[in-house]
């Protein structure tokens, strides 16, 4: 990386965004914590972000929880750069991969949360278009779900059995083999 | 749609399709009872290259032009639907290579097909050989040459655990062990067995229906062979057949 790059780099690090939630509350983060959302990430390429970025679409409960899994997750994508690039020996993959462990443990005991905080938290990983985020959660729910019945998901979500008994009664013939 | 009773836990329809797309087959097949609103997202073919795959069906040669399948009907994929049935996998078995030629289809177990194949680049005779492959994945293995050659063609037998392609004698079952990559006998001790149709694999035990109303089972791993006689006998000794019922 020539020098002059690294000036830009120091200079993008330190930009602030701000991030206004639904009930309008104010999050000042670095360009690269907001970058993670692909969503925020092309209101900066299209400079649009002065006067701070409206989320109506995110509580501040949500969005601070948003924002502390996208700071943990840009520290390691950072990490990420500067090792591949430089340093490949035996000594800095034991580094990485105790950090990778200290993420995982970070991403277990962020996904400790009731049923509604998970649902929108994925609504707002979706709408803000983070990738890693969507998949953590979404992976979350499908981990509680797969190894219920079609009764116990009904119960769990509050959803009507709107199959008739012989349209249920049909599907239970064809897929018997899933329900053994 | 509604998944929750607030507000606050309400998913769009986009949103559990991420979610479906993570679960085995086995729940995505369970969880078509849930709602018409699941089933209709399970089924739909714009959704289905995502998730675990479900497909059932059978193959079918038409016509010299290779191998085809076709997906079996059912309530929510009507047969003569074009969107419903079309498989996702490779069904010409076009990741063979070009080389293979003259493919038959002897069995199929839980996904895995046992081709009996000639390679055109070998010279003189063609000798045949034995591909176990996964369509849906795209795996595939030659196998060696089993010990003893063809005496017995058709009547071979693929079965799920570790990929062990089959082939049986009327004295003894050959097994090939994809864990070795070897071919074992089972030599059949004290019978001589007469064997009357297919045979079949459950329960880690192969079954073959032979002479004298009596089904014969053989362990692939171990050596003991089990002989089975059937209560009632029937008008016809010359046939039998053993099959699964229900997926049992």
């Amino acid at each position: 990386m020539a020098s002059a790059g690294s000036g830009d780099e120091k200079a993008a690090a330190a930009a602030m965004i701000t991030l206004i939630s639904s009930d309008n509350e104010k999050f000042e983060v670095t360009e690269a914590t907001a970058t993670l959302s692909q969503t925020i990430r092309h209101m900066i390429e299209d400079g649009c972000t002065d006067g701070g970025v409206p989320l109506p679409n995110v509580t501040s409960k949500i969005l601070a929880r948003v924002i502390e899994y996208c700071k943990k997750h840009a520290t390691a994508a950072a990490g990420e750069e500067g090792s591949s690039s430089s340093f490949s020996d035996a000594a800095f993959l034991e580094v990485d991969r105790a950090f990778l462990e200290e993420l995982e443990e970070f991403d277990d005991a962020f996904l400790e949360v009731d049923r509604a905080t998970l649902f929108d938290l994925i609504l707002a990983a979706n709408y803000l278009d983070i990738k890693g985020l969507l998949n953590l959660t979404c992976q979350k729910v499908a981990d509680s779900v797969k190894g219920k019945t079609p009764e116990q998901i009904r119960e769990m979500y509050n959803i009507v059995n709107d199959l008739t008994p012989e349209e249920e009664a049909e599907i239970r013939r064809e897929t018997q083999w899933a329900f053994e | 749609m509604e998944l929750g009773a607030t507000a606050a836990s309400y998913l769009p329809d986009d949103l559990v399709v991420e979610i479906l797309a993570r679960l085995p087959a086995k729940s995505l097949c369970r969880f078509k009872c849930v709602s018409c609103c699941w089933r209709n997202l399970i089924s739909n073919p714009i959704h289905r290259a995502r998730f675990a795959q479900t497909l059932s069906g059978f193959f079918f040669k038409s016509g010299g032009r290779g191998w085809r399948l076709t997906g079996l009907p059912s309530s929510v994929t009507p047969l003569g639907r074009d969107d419903g049935g079309s498989p996702l996998m490779d069904s010409a078995l076009s990741f063979l290579p070009p080389t293979y030629r003259e493919i038959e289809i002897m069995d199929s177990c839980n996904g895995l097909l046992l081709l009996l194949c000639s390679d055109v680049h070998l010279s003189g005779p063609l000798p045949q050989f034995y591909v176990v492959c996964n369509p849906a994945t795209r795996e595939w293995v030659a196998l060696p040459q089993p010990k003893y050659t063809n005496h017995c063609r058709g009547n071979n037998q693929v079965v799920e655990d570790d990929n062990d392609g089959m082939r049986k004698f009327v004295i003894a079952v050959e097994v090939y062990s994809s864990k070795t990559g070897t071919w074992d006998v089972r030599e059949c001790e004290a019978y001589w067995l007469n064997l009357l149709g297919r045979m079949t694999y459950f329960n880690g035990f192969v079954h073959l229906p032979v002479e004298y109303e009596a089904v014969a089972s053989v362990d692939p791993k171990g050596q003991s062979w089990r002989l089975t006689k059937m209560q009632d006998r029937c008008d016809d000794p010359g046939r039998g057949y053993v099959g699964h019922s229900q997926g049992r």
